[in-house]
Protein backbone atom coordinates (compact mmCIF):
# COMPACT_ATOMS: atom_id res chain seq x y z
CA UNK A 1 0.00 0.00 0.00
CA UNK A 2 1.60 3.58 -1.25
CA UNK A 3 0.63 5.14 1.79
CA UNK A 4 1.62 8.24 1.08
CA UNK A 5 -0.43 8.98 -1.96
CA UNK A 6 -3.67 7.51 -0.21
CA UNK A 7 -3.31 10.22 1.71
CA UNK A 8 -2.92 12.84 -0.08
CA UNK A 9 -5.91 11.50 -2.19
CA UNK A 10 -7.57 10.67 0.85
CA UNK A 11 -7.67 14.42 1.66
CA UNK A 12 -7.84 16.19 -1.59
CA UNK A 13 -11.46 14.26 -1.78
CA UNK A 14 -12.06 15.74 1.43
CA UNK A 15 -11.21 19.35 0.39
CA UNK A 16 -14.34 19.74 -1.39
CA UNK A 17 -17.82 19.38 1.26
CA UNK A 18 -19.80 15.74 0.04
CA UNK A 19 -22.79 17.84 0.30
CA UNK A 20 -21.74 20.31 -2.75
CA UNK A 21 -19.50 18.14 -4.70
CA UNK A 22 -22.17 16.50 -7.42
CA UNK A 23 -24.04 19.86 -7.77
CA UNK A 24 -20.68 21.81 -8.55
CA UNK A 25 -19.57 19.21 -11.15
CA UNK A 26 -22.67 19.16 -12.60
CA UNK A 27 -22.63 22.53 -12.69
CA UNK A 28 -19.49 22.57 -14.39
CA UNK A 29 -20.76 20.57 -17.26
CA UNK A 30 -23.25 22.63 -17.83
CA UNK A 31 -20.84 25.89 -18.04
CA UNK A 32 -18.53 23.75 -20.12
CA UNK A 33 -21.26 22.91 -22.45
CA UNK A 34 -22.31 26.31 -23.00
CA UNK A 35 -19.50 28.38 -23.02
CA UNK A 36 -15.60 28.19 -24.71
CA UNK A 37 -12.89 28.06 -21.80
CA UNK A 38 -11.91 31.54 -22.85
CA UNK A 39 -15.34 32.98 -21.80
CA UNK A 40 -15.46 30.49 -18.42
CA UNK A 41 -12.25 31.75 -17.63
CA UNK A 42 -13.48 35.49 -17.95
CA UNK A 43 -16.80 34.32 -15.66
CA UNK A 44 -14.66 33.08 -13.23
CA UNK A 45 -12.08 35.42 -12.97
CA UNK A 46 -14.90 37.77 -12.17
CA UNK A 47 -16.66 35.36 -9.70
CA UNK A 48 -12.86 36.00 -8.10
CA UNK A 49 -13.38 40.04 -8.34
CA UNK A 50 -16.74 39.02 -6.03
CA UNK A 51 -14.77 37.09 -4.01
CA UNK A 52 -12.29 39.36 -3.22
CA UNK A 53 -14.40 42.23 -2.44
CA UNK A 54 -15.95 39.79 -0.15
CA UNK A 55 -12.86 39.45 1.97
CA UNK A 56 -10.62 42.61 1.22
CA UNK A 57 -7.03 43.61 2.08
CA UNK A 58 -5.96 45.88 4.53
CA UNK A 59 -3.19 48.21 3.00
CA UNK A 60 0.26 45.84 3.97
CA UNK A 61 4.12 47.46 3.30
CA UNK A 62 5.37 44.39 2.68
CA UNK A 63 5.57 41.13 0.26
CA UNK A 64 5.44 38.77 3.52
CA UNK A 65 2.81 40.71 5.30
CA UNK A 66 0.38 40.99 1.83
CA UNK A 67 1.22 37.24 1.92
CA UNK A 68 0.13 36.35 5.56
CA UNK A 69 -3.12 38.86 4.69
CA UNK A 70 -3.78 36.45 1.80
CA UNK A 71 -3.64 33.38 4.11
CA UNK A 72 -5.40 34.45 6.80
CA UNK A 73 -8.33 34.57 4.53
CA UNK A 74 -7.63 31.10 2.84
CA UNK A 75 -7.65 29.69 6.15
CA UNK A 76 -9.99 30.93 7.31
CA UNK A 77 -12.16 28.83 4.48
CA UNK A 78 -10.19 26.33 4.22
CA UNK A 79 -8.78 27.22 0.56
CA UNK A 80 -4.75 25.97 0.89
CA UNK A 81 -2.40 28.49 1.28
CA UNK A 82 -0.25 30.93 -0.85
CA UNK A 83 3.35 31.45 -1.11
CA UNK A 84 4.31 34.70 -3.13
CA UNK A 85 7.87 35.04 -4.14
CA UNK A 86 9.11 38.55 -5.29
CA UNK A 87 11.94 37.43 -9.17
CA UNK A 88 13.38 40.44 -11.01
CA UNK A 89 10.64 41.10 -13.03
CA UNK A 90 7.41 39.43 -11.46
CA UNK A 91 6.04 37.92 -8.04
CA UNK A 92 5.56 34.28 -8.64
CA UNK A 93 2.09 33.43 -6.76
CA UNK A 94 1.73 29.71 -6.15
CA UNK A 95 -1.44 28.67 -4.56
CA UNK A 96 -1.41 25.35 -2.95
CA UNK A 97 -4.01 22.92 -1.95
CA UNK A 98 -7.09 24.78 -3.31
CA UNK A 99 -10.05 22.95 -3.59
CA UNK A 100 -11.23 24.02 -6.60
CA UNK A 101 -10.22 20.86 -8.96
CA UNK A 102 -11.74 18.95 -6.60
CA UNK A 103 -14.75 20.91 -6.94
CA UNK A 104 -14.81 21.14 -10.47
CA UNK A 105 -13.34 18.59 -11.49
CA UNK A 106 -9.62 17.97 -13.13
CA UNK A 107 -10.82 18.76 -16.26
CA UNK A 108 -12.03 22.35 -15.49
CA UNK A 109 -8.65 23.72 -13.87
CA UNK A 110 -7.62 25.19 -17.48
CA UNK A 111 -10.61 27.92 -16.71
CA UNK A 112 -11.17 27.56 -13.20
CA UNK A 113 -7.91 29.69 -12.66
CA UNK A 114 -9.67 32.06 -13.63
CA UNK A 115 -11.08 32.40 -10.31
CA UNK A 116 -7.16 32.94 -8.76
CA UNK A 117 -6.47 35.13 -11.60
CA UNK A 118 -9.69 37.66 -10.27
CA UNK A 119 -8.76 37.13 -7.11
CA UNK A 120 -5.08 38.12 -6.66
CA UNK A 121 -5.68 40.99 -9.29
CA UNK A 122 -8.40 42.63 -7.25
CA UNK A 123 -6.31 42.24 -3.83
CA UNK A 124 -3.05 43.60 -5.44
CA UNK A 125 -5.01 46.30 -7.00
CA UNK A 126 -6.22 47.10 -3.16
CA UNK A 127 -2.60 47.47 -2.15
CA UNK A 128 -2.42 51.03 -4.66
CA UNK A 129 -0.62 48.47 -7.22
CA UNK A 130 0.22 50.41 -11.03
CA UNK A 131 -2.47 49.28 -13.84
CA UNK A 132 0.39 47.83 -15.78
CA UNK A 133 0.53 45.37 -13.60
CA UNK A 134 -1.37 42.38 -14.41
CA UNK A 135 -2.06 38.31 -12.60
CA UNK A 136 -2.10 35.61 -15.03
CA UNK A 137 -1.86 31.95 -14.77
CA UNK A 138 1.00 30.05 -15.80
CA UNK A 139 0.55 27.78 -18.14
CA UNK A 140 1.54 24.94 -16.09
CA UNK A 141 -1.39 25.57 -13.89
CA UNK A 142 -3.57 23.51 -16.42
CA UNK A 143 -2.16 20.21 -14.88
CA UNK A 144 -4.97 18.60 -14.66
CA UNK A 145 -6.34 17.91 -10.87
CA UNK A 146 -3.03 18.92 -9.14
CA UNK A 147 -4.54 21.13 -6.13
CA UNK A 148 -1.61 23.58 -6.99
CA UNK A 149 -1.95 27.04 -9.22
CA UNK A 150 1.06 28.51 -10.47
CA UNK A 151 0.46 32.70 -11.23
CA UNK A 152 2.74 35.64 -12.08
CA UNK A 153 2.49 39.20 -11.15
CA UNK A 154 4.26 41.22 -14.00
CA UNK A 155 4.15 44.02 -16.48
CA UNK A 156 1.94 43.54 -19.12
CA UNK A 157 3.30 44.11 -22.65
CA UNK A 158 2.62 47.15 -24.31
CA UNK B 1 -70.43 41.87 -33.58
CA UNK B 2 -68.80 39.28 -30.98
CA UNK B 3 -65.47 39.04 -29.94
CA UNK B 4 -64.31 35.95 -32.27
CA UNK B 5 -64.82 38.50 -35.08
CA UNK B 6 -60.94 39.76 -34.93
CA UNK B 7 -60.01 36.07 -35.43
CA UNK B 8 -59.94 34.66 -38.93
CA UNK B 9 -63.40 32.62 -39.88
CA UNK B 10 -61.91 29.49 -40.14
CA UNK B 11 -60.03 30.13 -36.63
CA UNK B 12 -63.05 31.50 -34.97
CA UNK B 13 -65.02 28.05 -36.42
CA UNK B 14 -62.74 25.78 -34.84
CA UNK B 15 -63.31 27.37 -31.85
CA UNK B 16 -67.17 27.35 -31.74
CA UNK B 17 -67.17 23.93 -32.90
CA UNK B 18 -65.42 23.05 -29.86
CA UNK B 19 -67.07 26.07 -27.18
CA UNK B 20 -64.08 27.68 -26.85
CA UNK B 21 -63.15 31.57 -26.75
CA UNK B 22 -61.21 32.01 -29.92
CA UNK B 23 -60.03 35.31 -28.75
CA UNK B 24 -56.81 34.96 -26.98
CA UNK B 25 -55.91 32.92 -29.82
CA UNK B 26 -52.38 33.97 -31.40
CA UNK B 27 -50.20 32.91 -34.08
CA UNK B 28 -46.59 32.00 -33.23
CA UNK B 29 -44.48 34.01 -35.59
CA UNK B 30 -42.10 31.98 -37.51
CA UNK B 31 -38.38 31.31 -36.09
CA UNK B 32 -36.57 33.00 -39.12
CA UNK B 33 -38.64 36.29 -37.67
CA UNK B 34 -36.23 36.54 -35.14
CA UNK B 35 -33.83 39.03 -35.54
CA UNK B 36 -31.24 38.23 -33.13
CA UNK B 37 -29.96 34.98 -31.24
CA UNK B 38 -30.20 35.73 -27.75
CA UNK B 39 -26.72 35.08 -26.02
CA UNK B 40 -26.81 31.48 -24.42
CA UNK B 41 -24.61 33.88 -21.48
CA UNK B 42 -25.57 37.36 -21.28
CA UNK B 43 -24.29 38.03 -18.26
CA UNK B 44 -20.58 37.84 -19.75
CA UNK B 45 -21.53 41.09 -21.48
CA UNK B 46 -21.05 43.18 -18.37
CA UNK B 47 -18.66 45.96 -17.89
CA UNK B 48 -15.57 45.07 -15.68
CA UNK B 49 -16.97 44.86 -11.87
CA UNK B 50 -15.86 48.37 -9.92
CA UNK B 51 -13.44 48.24 -7.29
CA UNK B 52 -13.53 50.34 -4.37
CA UNK B 53 -10.74 52.99 -4.20
CA UNK B 54 -7.11 51.71 -3.67
CA UNK B 55 -6.33 51.14 0.02
CA UNK B 56 -9.56 52.25 1.01
CA UNK B 57 -11.61 51.04 3.71
CA UNK B 58 -13.15 47.53 3.42
CA UNK B 59 -16.40 48.32 2.02
CA UNK B 60 -18.95 46.91 3.61
CA UNK B 61 -20.23 43.33 3.15
CA UNK B 62 -22.36 40.66 4.60
CA UNK B 63 -19.10 39.50 5.83
CA UNK B 64 -17.97 41.16 9.07
CA UNK B 65 -15.23 43.76 8.52
CA UNK B 66 -11.67 42.60 9.03
CA UNK B 67 -11.84 42.56 12.55
CA UNK B 68 -8.93 41.47 14.68
CA UNK B 69 -9.33 38.24 14.34
CA UNK B 70 -8.88 35.58 17.01
CA UNK B 71 -6.30 33.70 16.20
CA UNK B 72 -6.62 30.84 14.63
CA UNK B 73 -5.91 27.66 16.35
CA UNK B 74 -3.03 26.07 15.07
CA UNK B 75 -4.45 23.30 12.65
CA UNK B 76 -2.99 20.00 13.43
CA UNK B 77 0.68 21.14 12.62
CA UNK B 78 1.28 19.55 9.96
CA UNK B 79 4.94 18.70 8.95
CA UNK B 80 6.47 21.33 5.88
CA UNK B 81 4.80 19.62 3.03
CA UNK B 82 7.47 18.26 0.43
CA UNK B 83 8.01 20.43 -2.15
CA UNK B 84 5.63 19.60 -5.38
CA UNK B 85 7.69 18.28 -8.58
CA UNK B 86 9.05 21.23 -10.29
CA UNK B 87 6.71 22.50 -12.83
CA UNK B 88 7.34 22.33 -16.33
CA UNK B 89 7.30 25.76 -17.75
CA UNK B 90 7.44 25.70 -21.41
CA UNK B 91 6.33 29.34 -21.96
CA UNK B 92 6.54 30.95 -18.29
CA UNK B 93 4.23 33.95 -19.45
CA UNK B 94 3.29 35.12 -22.94
CA UNK B 95 2.83 38.83 -21.40
CA UNK B 96 5.98 39.18 -19.71
CA UNK B 97 9.15 41.32 -21.08
CA UNK B 98 11.95 39.31 -20.81
CA UNK B 99 11.80 35.53 -19.65
CA UNK B 100 13.37 34.75 -16.55
CA UNK B 101 14.25 31.22 -14.75
CA UNK B 102 11.85 30.50 -12.47
CA UNK B 103 12.96 29.79 -8.91
CA UNK B 104 10.87 27.28 -7.36
CA UNK B 105 9.62 28.49 -4.08
CA UNK B 106 9.26 26.38 -1.21
CA UNK B 107 5.94 25.39 -0.07
CA UNK B 108 5.12 24.93 3.50
CA UNK B 109 1.57 25.72 5.49
CA UNK B 110 2.28 29.13 6.93
CA UNK B 111 2.04 29.35 10.66
CA UNK B 112 -0.36 31.33 12.08
CA UNK B 113 -0.13 34.77 11.82
CA UNK B 114 -0.69 37.59 14.41
CA UNK B 115 -4.34 39.10 14.00
CA UNK B 116 -2.89 42.58 14.51
CA UNK B 117 -2.43 44.55 11.40
CA UNK B 118 0.21 46.66 11.04
CA UNK B 119 -0.95 49.93 11.11
CA UNK B 120 -0.51 52.54 7.98
CA UNK B 121 -0.08 55.57 8.24
CA UNK B 122 -2.64 57.12 9.64
CA UNK B 123 -2.02 60.95 10.13
CA UNK B 124 -0.70 60.74 6.42
CA UNK B 125 2.58 62.08 7.09
CA UNK B 126 4.62 58.75 6.10
CA UNK B 127 5.17 59.95 2.53
CA UNK B 128 8.32 57.11 2.00
CA UNK B 129 7.14 54.55 -0.60
CA UNK B 130 6.28 51.57 1.36
CA UNK B 131 8.68 48.41 0.37
CA UNK B 132 5.75 46.83 -1.25
CA UNK B 133 4.90 49.77 -2.88
CA UNK B 134 8.62 50.33 -4.34
CA UNK B 135 8.11 46.77 -5.60
CA UNK B 136 5.34 47.56 -6.98
CA UNK B 137 7.16 50.96 -9.27
CA UNK B 138 10.24 48.39 -9.95
CA UNK B 139 7.80 46.12 -11.54
CA UNK B 140 6.14 48.37 -13.38
CA UNK B 141 9.23 50.23 -14.63
CA UNK B 142 11.36 49.46 -17.24
CA UNK B 143 13.13 46.12 -17.06
CA UNK B 144 16.55 45.57 -17.43
CA UNK B 145 17.30 43.41 -20.64
CA UNK B 146 17.78 39.83 -20.41
CA UNK B 147 21.36 38.12 -19.93
CA UNK B 148 23.29 37.17 -23.01
CA UNK B 149 23.28 33.52 -23.23
CA UNK B 150 26.91 32.41 -21.96
CA UNK B 151 27.67 30.20 -19.49
CA UNK B 152 26.89 32.06 -16.65
CA UNK B 153 23.59 32.96 -17.94
CA UNK B 154 21.58 31.42 -15.73
CA UNK B 155 23.19 33.07 -12.66
CA UNK B 156 20.72 34.65 -10.32
CA UNK B 157 20.90 37.83 -10.33
CA UNK B 158 19.72 39.86 -6.87
CA UNK B 159 16.87 41.29 -6.92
Amino acid sequence: METGATFIDYYDKKSCSSQWLEFNRGMAAELSAGLPPEDLRQLFCRVGQHFAQALPIPPCRTLEELQDRFNEHWDRIDWGFTVLSEESDGVAITHACSPIAMAFGPETTGWSVGFFEGVYQAWFDSQRMPASLRVQALKTAAVQGEPRVDLRLSKVAA
Amino acid sequence: MNTEDSAPEDIAGLFRKFGGNSHGYREFAPPEAETETPRVWPLLSGQRIAHPPAAAAPISSPVAPVAPVAPVPAAAPVAPVAPFAPPVHAQPRPAAAAPQPRVEPVLHTPPPVAASFAAPAADGTDVQPTPLEQLFERLAGPQPPSAAPGPLSRWRRPT
